[in-house]
């Protein structure tokens, strides 16, 4: 019997955004206002030379900078030999924050947090942000990485308020509302913001309560990009083994198109919610909080991704439910 | 994907200290008290008297205390012992005998556990 690997898991917040946006700005912001915890901090960058790491404020956090690639891409054994060492038995970090470079693909970030082992038992992803350059937004139109960090973000930053005009950051926002109906939006002029972006909890699945009602009545979020968030619910248990089943099937087939998903349901009149989310191919889902006597069960899913088929997702899913009474 | 309650609750009891003991990759009982109390900590807490996470510290910092107390091969070391004590102390310290009809079942077990449970 051992006592390793124990520990209450360090949680991580990615910070990310198209290059110029303001990530190093929204960090220097971070470390200067005190909020009593120790963060280990991240900076992943290309080229041997590490500029942004020297942008970084000094302070009493930790700076470890990846800087052989892109963390989506090439680094990712980097980073979890990074984690492996702060996260080891005689350090008290109290949270990780890691920069991505302005280029990196979040959905591999994501992904190694659920199937590398190290980062999967001793870390708890937090929250995903993206800073938006609000002045250049539309110019990065056709990166399909400025998108995507979108796309994938849990709190959205749209920096720069003060350089574009208020029908503009309107216009914005309604955008990426359509691209990413989950995420909270906050405007900021030079990354100043008032949120505690360090205690987002939007991948942890044991509080998923409940689904925006508002994103769900929209049911589908078109946009030009072909970005689109699909959002189904309806009432009735969910049969657990065919929801499975055809889940992992949908992931497997529509995966590289689809960015994230999140769900809460009613698996076969259980006492507990049934909670899921995914990126890519990747899926993982629980036993969540109980519902209550009192309760309505609905069943809520959001679909983020492009050419996604909002009739194959409702035909799939209906298929999943007990026939009522 | 654990769509299932019960698969949940074994996986997450899976790695670390607080591994639950297995034979040939299957859940191993030292008896029949042990059984039953496996059975109603994962019963109560699909019932949402309590997370499954907060059983698992539980176990770690009160296997962490046996160890710091015994050595490493003492004989007396039983893994449901102290999962029975973290049961019992949840159950009397959040009350739930008084909010549920467990008490039959409980009072089942425990009576089993002294019978078996050697001296």
């Amino acid at each position: 019997m051992t006592v390793s690997n124990l520990a209450t898991k360090t949680p991580v917040t990615v910070i990310t955004g198209y290059l110029g946006a303001g990530k190093t700005t929204l960090l220097n912001n971070l470390l200067t206002r005190p909020n009593g915890k120790k963060i280990a901090l991240i900076v992943n960058e290309f080229g041997e030379i590490g500029i942004d790491a020297d942008l970084v404020v000094k302070s009493d956090e930790e700076i470890l900078e990846m800087n052989n690639g892109c963390i989506c891409c090439n680094v990712r054994g980097d980073l979890v030999r990074i984690i492996d060492k702060i996260t080891s038995a005689n350090r008290t970090i109290d949270h990780i924050v890691i920069e991505t470079t302005g280029l990196a693909d979040p959905g591999p970030i994501i992904q190694s947090f659920w199937v590398e082992e190290v980062l999967r038992d001793r870390t708890q992803l937090d929250g995903f942000v993206t800073v938006v350059d609000s002045l250049y937004f539309f110019r990065h139109e056709n990166s399909c990485e400025a998108m995507e960090q979108v796309a994938f973000a849990d709190h959205i930053i749209l920096n720069k308020c003060d350089l574009v005009d208020c029908s503009q950051i309107v216009e914005l926002e309604t955008v990426i509302k359509r691209m990413n109906p989950l995420a909270k939006i906050e405007r900021s002029e030079n990354s100043v913001i008032n949120s505690d972006i360090l205690c987002l909890g939007g991948f942890d699945l044991s509080k998923a309560l409940t689904i925006e009602p508002d994103l769900l009545e929209s049911n589908s979020h078109e946009h030009q990009n072909d970005i689109a968030a699909i959002c189904l619910s309806s009432y009735g248990s969910v049969n657990g083994d065919l929801f499975s089943k055809w889940i992992s099937a949908y992931v497997q087939t529509n995966g590289e198109n689809l960015y994230r998903c999140k769900g809460i349901l009613n698996i076969d009149d259980q006492p507990r919610r049934f909670v899921f989310q995914g990126v890519h191919m990747t899926l993982e889902g629980r036993p969540g909080t109980p519902w209550r006597s009192d309760q309505v069960r609905t069943n809520q899913m959001v679909f983020i991704g492009v050419n996604l088929d909002e009739k194959i997702l409702k035909d799939g899913f209906l298929n999943c439910h007990y026939a009522s009474n | 994907m654990y769509t299932n309650f019960e698969e949940y609750a074994v996986s997450s009891l899976t790695g670390g200290c607080s591994n639950l003991p297995k034979v040939n990759g299957k859940l191993n009982f030292e008896s029949e008290w042990s059984q039953k109390a496996f059975a109603i900590a994962i019963e109560l807490s699909r019932q949402g008297y309590f997370e499954m996470e907060e059983f698992r510290q539980m176990m770690i910092k009160s296997i962490r205390k046996w160890e710091n107390e015994h050595g490493l091969d003492d004989e007396s070391w039983s893994y449901y012992s102290i999962w029975i004590a973290v049961l019992e102390s949840l159950i009397y310290g959040r009350k739930i005998l008084e909010k549920s009809d467990v008490t039959q079942l409980v009072a089942e077990t425990f009576h089993c556990k002294n019978s078996s449970m050697p001296t």
